[in-house]
């Protein structure tokens, strides 16, 4: 009976454009987070927009157990998953390209500061400093705003452990861009 | 259980409050929803029509796999090629509009054309297009070698051994007569020959394949491989 009463409504029928819609919808709504979360846990533009496509193949399939208001959770959640499976296939391409990419930017704070782009590259850097498992929670707190349960229920792990992970992602992200004030500070009193 | 005030709320760096804010400011180009709006709309058609039968579950991965391999890497024409094998589905620009005719549109645009056609020196570079094979398998079931020949020829790489990566990538296309993972392999193909150290080649057929493709997803990842512009 709890069971029955728990289960997923399942629609018996559902057209084309239904699912259509409902998933055109769903990018319309999610698109932007979805891309900035896939991009901040550290996939390249390309891997992002694959791994966005794989997240709709999923989400289609599951379409009728998804609950309104649980939408973007799936998606986020799906796209964790994605993630972690498509920064494994990309390991050796991200590296090289990273290599390639490679910069330290030797700007003055102040212009860090008032310069978005430079900001963005930075942060990038840092976010991509730190091991995944606190950097993807961090990403989904500090800047996509989720509660803690939220990301709990998301990542599959115990809200406690969800708190302490975040405990530790904000001091890691505190510790890594201390050090980068400092140095810039140090930098521009030598100057 | 309370959670903690936000960083950005709290002001205690202003470098700390930079970097986030720019994080937050971060989106994604205009192409990229695009793109994501046409998989939806393909995600959709192949999750509907595949639904609730067992055949329907082996349709549904090899769908997927050809829309990795063929949308997601860049050619519409694996997932074209699928719908064109099912059983009467209505074509994608009847589903949706005008992402469905957009798909359609890049999977008519997406085909290499036949040796016949190719004049240019260059063009005769690229691997030769799908060619009929002895047996017509079963749509699923062909989706779903195609997915393991590329599997095979991928694991040939990572494991650094790039003559039987090419080999299994000639033995990919000798197998199937339509090439839902057309442009990976091209892309495998130019990553096993840059692996055995035959640059000139890899670059020859990175830059075919760019002619070809300048607007694929994939035409990056050549870039980045050949150092081509």
């Amino acid at each position: 009976m709890l069971a029955e009463s728990m289960a997923m409504p399942v629609q018996p029928a559902r057209s084309r454009s239904t699912a259509g819609d409902r998933l055109r919808g769903m990018v319309e709504s999610h698109h932007c987070e979805l891309w900035r979360f896939l991009k901040h846990l550290g996939l390249s533009e390309t891997d992002v927009d694959e791994a966005i496509q794989e997240v709709l193949l999923v989400a289609a399939e599951k379409l009728d157990a998804i609950l309104p208001d649980r939408e973007r959770a799936f998606l986020m959640g799906t796209a964790y998953r994605v993630a972690k499976r498509t920064r494994g296939r990309y390991a050796i391409r991200t590296q090289r390209e990273s290599d390639q990419e490679d910069f330290v930017d030797e700007a003055p704070l102040p212009d860090v500061l008032a310069d978005q782009g430079r900001a963005r590259r930075l942060a990038e850097q840092v976010l991509s400093s730190m091991p995944l498992e606190l950097r993807s929670i961090f990403v989904l707190y500090e800047i996509e705003e989720l509660t803690t349960a939220e990301i709990a229920g998301l990542i599959g792990i115990p809200i406690g452990t969800a708190a302490s992970r975040l405990r530790r992602a904000r001091a890691d992200f505190a510790a890594r861009v201390s050090r980068i004030d400092a140095r810039a500070r140090f930098k521009e009193r030598e100057r | 259980m309370n959670d903690p005030e936000r960083l950005l709320d709290r002001h205690d760096s202003e470098l700390a409050g930079a970097l986030l804010r720019a994080l937050k400011a971060d989106a994604p180009r205009a192409d990229s929803k695009r793109r994501a709006l046409a998989a939806a709309a393909f995600a959709a058609a192949t999750a509907k029509s595949s639904a609730g039968t067992a055949a329907g579950s082996l349709l549904g991965s090899a769908a997927k796999w050809a829309m990795v391999g063929g949308l997601l890497g860049g050619t519409l024409a694996g997932g074209g090629a699928l719908l064109e094998r099912r059983a009467a589905p209505p074509p994608l620009a009847s589903v949706v509009s005008p992402a469905g005719a957009r798909m359609n549109e890049l999977a008519q645009s997406e085909r290499v054309p036949p040796p016949s056609q190719r004049e240019t020196p260059r063009a005769q570079e690229l691997p030769a297009p799908p060619r009929p094979a002895a047996s017509s398998a079963e749509p699923g079931t062909d989706l779903r070698e195609q997915r393991l020949a590329i599997e095979a020829a991928r694991q040939e790489l990572s494991a650094g051994r790039a003559d039987a990566a090419l080999a299994k990538l000639d033995d990919y296309r000798v197998r199937f007569p339509r090439l839902a993972f057309h442009q990976e392999s091209i892309v495998l193909r130019i990553e096993a020959l840059q692996m055995r150290g035959d640059h000139a080649s890899a670059r020859s057929l990175g830059r075919t394949f760019l002619d070809a493709n300048p607007d694929s997803p994939l035409a990056r990842r050549v870039r980045s491989l050949t150092r081509l512009p």
